[in-house]
């Protein structure tokens, strides 16, 4: 559905995100995101794993093996929120974060109890999303001066005033009797 | 509502099935009414009531201020069934011409009404 708008992979991105918290949830609870048991050895393993992770081969490092963790690599935090830079083009920015990153398990933390930050929560506001602002307005109008051919269906004249010239008639017959019509 | 949507795109798509809104009744009011129809007598004259400073929308046929609402409401009643009596002589009047037109033996049919 998405390659019928025209959307491109950032957008794409952008509209169908899975929030970052529940990734953490999904991670290990899915089978097939789970690190494997074994850690790398060879250059090639160790090539292959890196890439599996998104990191670059030198860069990769496994975990100590009391950890018990197989696979995954240890990596230093990159940041929390509030220490990341907001003028950055992040591919969530509502998160400061980017897609398939490696991350540090504290770096998901966006309001902690020991923050002492005094940083303004903002982001920078683009054409883009000042544009957003636009789209309801522009359908209401839309919508009204669209509906606005159709004469709605109610099935009754426009009320009738005494006008000098005309006759109207009520649905009571003539006769006196007060029969005909039963309001 | 859902009969209001569904009429009204019924009347969008086939506007000739429906009386014109704007113009009123065309058929003579009498027919059909063997004991005839009795009139609407307006309460005050043009002049009465611009002497009395009533407001336009409220010009119409209800004289009393303590059973206003009831013949306001038996005045939409009017008006609704005016409407309903106008669009079913408009769609006889329809049903007649398609007779003709499939079978042009019956033309006496034309002239039976008013």
């Amino acid at each position: 559905m998405n390659h019928l708008i025209g959307l491109s992979k950032r957008n794409i991105l952008l509209i169908n995100r899975l929030p970052i918290q529940t990734t953490i949830r999904t991670v290990l609870n899915n089978r097939e995101w789970r690190p494997k048991e074994d850690v790398p050895v060879t250059a090639e393993d160790r090539a292959a794993t890196a890439k599996k992770y998104n990191m670059l081969p030198e860069d990769y490092k496994p975990l100590p093996p009391e950890r018990n963790a197989g696979d995954m690599p240890s990596v230093e935090p990159a940041g929390k929120f509030f220490d990341r830079s907001p003028w950055e083009d992040y591919d969530y920015p509502m998160d400061r974060q980017n897609w398939n990153e490696p991350r540090h398990p504290s770096d998901h933390v966006k309001y902690d109890k020991t923050r002492v930050g005094y940083s303004p929560q903002k982001r920078p506001v683009t054409l883009k999303i000042l544009l957003r602002l636009l789209l309801l307005p522009a359908t209401f109008i839309l919508g009204v001066y669209g509906l606005r051919t159709f004469e709605f269906m109610t099935p009754s004249f426009p009320s009738r005033k005494p006008e000098p010239g005309a006759v109207h008639y009520s649905f009571e017959k003539d006769d006196g009797s007060g029969q005909g019509v039963r309001y | 509502m859902g009969l209001n949507i569904s009429g009204t795109i019924d009347r969008a798509r086939h506007p000739e099935q429906y009386p014109d809104k704007a113009k009123g009744p065309t058929f003579d009011p009498m027919y059909g009414f063997p004991d005839g129809r009795k009139l609407k007598t307006a309460p005050y004259t043009d002049e009465e009531m611009q002497i009395l400073n009533i407001p336009h929308d409220k010009r119409d046929y209800c004289p009393e201020r303590h059973a206003w609402e009831k013949c306001e409401t038996n005045n939409k009643l009017d008006d609704a069934k005016e409407y309903e009596r106008e669009l079913r002589l408009h769609r006889r009047r329809l049903r007649k011409e398609e007779i003709i037109k499939n079978n042009p033996i019956h033309k006496e049919l034309a002239n039976n009404e008013e």
